[in-house]
């Protein structure tokens, strides 16, 4: 009667104190705070969209102090909200590009996007001249002159759908589109599922694998909740048009970095703006146009606007 | 008194008069050293052969990542033996031959013209003195508006440029934002060889390592795959 009892009390002891131990393990992390990117309040922070003002000062407040924790650095961790009447839209000329990959390295530093593993939210096909097939594209041509003869370059980055299909596939509602069409992550909120990744059309979103690593002397100390403050390991990130900067009036990073003006950037509400004479004179294309996700980053090429723009009234008009 | 040129010399030196022939050497020399300075002034220029404008008024590279502007963005003119010269210093005494372009065998030794048909440097300068620019009516121009210059040939860039997209801007997104500079013709474009050699020559930067592109070509032979 005893030895059972025994065993069956020294088998409960022993789970007891497994539990207690393997509970103690999952929970040290909160302890260690910025170093490994948990910590209570981030854990029990409210969503972004549901932060009261108090709250969202102390959650910048709390990145600020990790910032300084991780890489030395005092950073200013900003909120900007959407500009209001303001709709953000891309155009890139495809004749003008020549493939240089500015953009894609002036975006890693701005945005504070790991290194190694290396993270970049723009990826630049070069493709066969005449050919919109993806599949035929390199991502990896190194030559010593650009361009190539017969071949022209397409950057591709977050498309800032209207109807974006990664926004719909996330389980927690970590992503969201603002009212100025960027689609933006709560890096606190994503749970890493990567749900978004499998739905997005045009391979715009990236995993952080690893704790992403940024040389604490190349950071970039102006930073956006919403935008290109330091991420952890476990959480998707991607282009958000650089609205740190853009929603404070600046161009895109990966505008000011292109050499040949190929890159344009604006608001597409505003009629006697740069985008609207885009849309209205150009032979505009988007990627993808069967997948009705309504891309926000437009296509054209050429310099044809003397047969676009309206013609002066000629002898065999009027 | 031998030589009128020599009076001035010879009249300061009148009180020695026993020593007046070596007091009008030295005037002289004076004399001839002063029309030899005069004449290098006038004529220096011609002789010394004037430095390649290229890059001149470059402007420095503006932002991370973009490339040096090319050519001709400065003040026209040529430092030429420490002076600042502008184009009719030589000019108002070379006048351009008949023939356009002439042989050109000690200045202007630099200047390659490769932009379509035009070959004359009267199409485009106007002369005599080439100080201005000239529309095609011969209307003189100054090089700061070489805009309304190029257009007159280059219509189809007119709508383009008149909105911001030939070419970068720099500034914000919007006018509200602060003043939007977008770049003037000559910034990128050198009028004599337009076709942007800075930019059709230009090195990529390095490519992907990412998870997301897959490797490299280079580590892919060594895998094996």
């Amino acid at each position: 009667m005893s030895a059972p009892s025994r065993r069956a009390f020294l088998r409960g002891a022993l789970g007891g104190a497994g539990g207690l131990a393997a509970a103690a393990a999952s929970l040290a992390p909160l302890g260690k705070g910025a170093a490994t990117g948990f910590s209570l309040e981030r854990l029990l922070q409210p969503h972004y969209l549901r932060m009261t003002p108090e709250e969202l000062k102390q959650v910048l407040a709390r990145v600020e102090a990790e910032v300084l924790e991780r890489h030395g650095v005092r950073a200013e961790v900003n909120d900007h909200k959407a500009l209001p009447g303001v709709e953000f839209a891309f155009a890139l000329d495809i004749d003008k590009c020549v493939g240089c990959r500015r953009c894609v390295h002036a975006c890693a530093a701005e945005n504070n996007a790991s290194r190694d593993p290396e993270i970049q939210y723009i990826r630049v096909l070069e493709l066969p001249e005449g050919s919109l097939d993806l599949a035929q594209g390199d991502h990896h041509y190194e030559h010593e002159r650009l361009p190539r003869a017969g071949r022209y370059y397409l950057p591709i980055q977050c498309q800032q759908c209207a109807d974006p299909p990664c926004v719909s596939a996330c389980p927690v509602g970590a992503t969201w589109q603002e009212p100025d069409g960027v689609v933006v992550i709560d890096y606190d909120w994503c749970i890493g599922c990567r749900l978004c990744m499998a739905a997005c059309p045009y391979w715009a979103r990236r995993f952080n694998f690893a704790p992403p690593a940024v040389p604490s002397s190349a950071l970039n100390a102006r930073m956006d909740y919403l935008a290109n403050r330091p991420r952890s390991a476990g959480v998707v990130e991607k282009c958000h048009f650089c609205l740190h900067r853009t929603r404070a009036g600046l161009q895109p990073a990966c505008v000011e970095a292109c050499p040949n003006g190929a890159r344009k950037f604006g608001d597409v509400l505003d009629e006697g703006g740069e985008l609207a004479w885009i849309l209205a004179h150009k032979r505009v294309f988007v990627l993808k146009p069967e997948l009705g996700t309504l891309p926000r980053f437009y296509y054209y090429a050429g310099e044809d606007s003397a047969r676009a723009s309206p013609a002066a009234p000629g002898p065999d008009r009027e | 008194m031998r030589t009128a040129k020599c009076n001035v010399g010879a009249a300061t030196d009148s009180r020695a008069s026993g020593a007046a022939l070596p007091g009008d050497w030295r005037a002289c020399l004076f004399g001839a050293g002063f029309l030899g300075l005069a004449a290098w002034f006038v004529w220096g220029p011609n002789l010394a052969v004037i430095p390649d404008l290229r890059g001149a008024g470059a402007t420095e590279p503006v932002l991370l990542g973009s490339l040096p502007r090319s050519v001709l963005a400065g003040p026209q003119g040529a430092k030429v033996n420490g002076f600042l010269r502008s184009c009719s210093d030589c000019h108002r005494l070379f006048r351009p031959r008949a023939a356009d372009p002439a042989p050109l065998r000690l200045q202007h030794q630099s200047v390659v013209v490769e932009h379509g048909d035009i070959v004359a440097c009267r199409a485009c300068h106007l002369e005599p003195g080439y100080d201005l620019l000239r529309l095609k009516d011969g209307t003189p121009l100054p090089y700061s508006e070489s805009l309304r210059h190029c257009l007159e040939c280059h219509e189809e860039v007119r709508g383009d440029f008149e909105h911001g997209l030939h070419g970068r801007a720099d500034g914000g997104w919007d006018a509200r934002f602060g003043a939007v500079r977008h770049l003037g013709c000559l910034e990128c474009h050198d009028p004599h060889v337009p076709r942007l050699p800075v930019m059709d020559e230009v090195r990529p930067l390095p490519g992907p390592r990412t998870l997301r592109m897959g490797e490299p070509r280079a580590a892919r032979a060594e895998g094996g795959r």
